[in-house]
């Protein structure tokens, strides 16, 4: 054990890091756009703007994230041939086809959906009557949206973000493929030699971090869900 | 004063929710707006705040015409109370009651005595109720603080969608009843919407019968179950002596009303 510990500790403390880093860059991104585009999908009355974007994000879903991963460096390279200029081999082009750039971007596409859906169903389930109460008492419509509506909608917006970071820390593992480092890196080394030990340096961490990240973001979804809504999901 | 003049309001897809309605709301008075559901009572009552907005005709509230006023000031002049809908659940009591001073940006400490004495008005102990939260306060608890919440900011003006309604007849009573109380103090303007007529009768310095968006009759509840003007007004009211009939046959131990 403490000669594991002496190997492969430095490695995993580097590789979780990195783990960690992806996973937390990336859901912020797409809490940032998802929050936002749901809040405004659930009030647009142009409901195939709403659908087209949700069947988007689905489709996004869809593709098996190892595909999505490859797609995302077969994107990079495109763009990269297309405006990187004649010599883009030699001076790297735009943007760099392999490492964190086109891990978090792929990371983040497959995060938006909880969010977002979670995000429209939030908002579309507080009862017009309410919305309509505020606006009668004199709330602007952004008073009304961040004093009402998102304080109700909340408990649905946090366990969308919580499903999207268990998602996240899984998906994260296989961006080792695209240079992006992370605990996959540990795991696919262990897979290639047949080591035991590098196996589990790389997949008991990123089970024990799925865990503890789940953990942390149902302490949060606790302490933000509005006090008077706690109990009364229980009656 | 709000004055109603010739006022309309067509939904799309056609239905006639007001048709033509003009009458005027003494300053001080409880004008209650009665009908059954679908007479645009509750369609009446928000255009005066602009939560519905007249296909044709005008209202004036003091003289001005509320169009000329911006909708989101305007609100906060006019208390709001719809009791069905209740408070809003996220908040404590204190919190649903500061919502229009806080809205207005009164000094924290005015809000924070304001609490105490609205809540006192309305017959709540600030103490132990100002930091429940709404499921947390019975039925009656809740119309009560709702009342606190519509007159917190002092409104001349109050809006009152059946405050009263989903209550048991008991609680309901002793509400009417503190809420009289209550009026004689404060002498607001009051617009109050109920489809009960004893409610009506109770309450109202006059009644308007509405029925299928006309003005049936005007006139103080007396006038109204004594002086018909049609039939529909006469059937209307006829439920009044109704119950008193059965209370007579009960004796008079039942004569509730």
């Amino acid at each position: 054990m403490a000669e594991f510990f002496s190997k492969l500790g430095p490695d995993i403390a580097v590789h979780t890091y990195e783990h960690v880093y992806l996973t937390v860059i990336s859901l912020t991104l797409a809490v940032i756009i998802a929050v936002p585009l749901g809040v405004l999908l659930a009030k647009s009355r142009r409901k195939k703007l709403s659908s087209v974007v949700m069947g988007a994000a689905n489709l996004v879903q869809t593709i098996p994230s190892l595909a999505l991963l490859a797609l995302m460096v077969a994107v990079f390279l495109l763009i990269n041939r297309l405006y990187g200029g004649p010599k883009w081999h030699e001076t790297g082009g735009l943007l760099p086809t392999i490492g964190t750039l086109p891990a978090v971007v792929a990371l983040v596409l497959y995060a938006l959906l909880p969010i977002l859906r979670n995000t429209v169903t939030g908002i579309r389930q507080v009862d017009p009557a309410v919305v309509e109460v505020a606006r009668g008492m004199g709330m602007t419509r952004r008073q009304m949206l961040t004093r009402v509506e998102l304080p109700l909608s909340l408990p649905f917006i946090m366990s969308g973000i919580r499903i999207s970071t268990v998602w996240t820390i899984g998906i994260a593992t296989l961006c080792g493929l695209v240079g992006a480092g992370g605990l996959g890196d540990l795991i696919m080394q262990g897979l290639r030699s047949n080591q035991l030990d590098y196996l589990l340096a790389g997949t008991v961490p990123a089970a024990l971090l799925a865990l503890l990240f789940d953990g942390l973001m149902a302490l949060v979804e606790r302490w933000l869900t509005p006090e008077g809504m706690r109990a009364a999901r229980v009656n | 004063m709000i004055v109603f003049e010739r006022v309309c309001k067509t939904y799309p897809g056609g239905a006639d929710a007001v048709r033509d309605l003009s009458l005027e709301v003494e300053d001080g008075e409880i004008l209650v707006l009665l009908g059954t559901s679908g007479s645009g009572k509750t369609t009446a009552m928000k255009m005066i705040n602009r939560l519905v907005e007249p296909t044709s005709g005008r209202i004036t509230v003091d003289g001005r015409d509320v169009r000329e006023h911006d909708p989101v000031s305007l609100r906060r002049k006019i208390g709001y109370a719809v009791q069905h809908v209740g408070l809003f659940p996220h908040m404590s009591v204190a919190e649903n009651v500061a919502v229009v001073p806080g809205l207005l940006q009164w000094p924290e400490e005015k809000i924070r005595s304001r609490i105490v004495e609205m809540l006192q008005m309305v017959g709540l102990d600030s103490g132990e109720f100002s930091a429940r939260y709404p499921h947390q306060l019975s039925g009656g608890q809740n119309q009560r603080v709702g009342v606190a919440r519509a007159l917190a900011a002092d409104p001349p003006i109050a809006l009152m969608d059946e405050p009263f309604g989903a209550l048991d007849p008991v609680t309901r009573e002793s509400l009417q009843d503190a809420f009289l109380q209550l009026q004689k103090l404060i002498k607001k303007t009051i617009v109050f919407v109920t489809h009960d007529v004893f409610e009506a009768v109770k309450l109202g310095d006059r009644i308007a019968l509405l029925d299928a968006g006309r003005l049936q009759q005007l006139g103080t509840p007396v006038k109204l179950a004594q002086n018909p003007e049609n039939e529909f007004t006469r059937r209307f009211m006829d439920q009044l002596r109704k119950a008193t009939l059965i209370s007579e046959v009960l004796g008079d131990g039942a004569s509730g009303n």
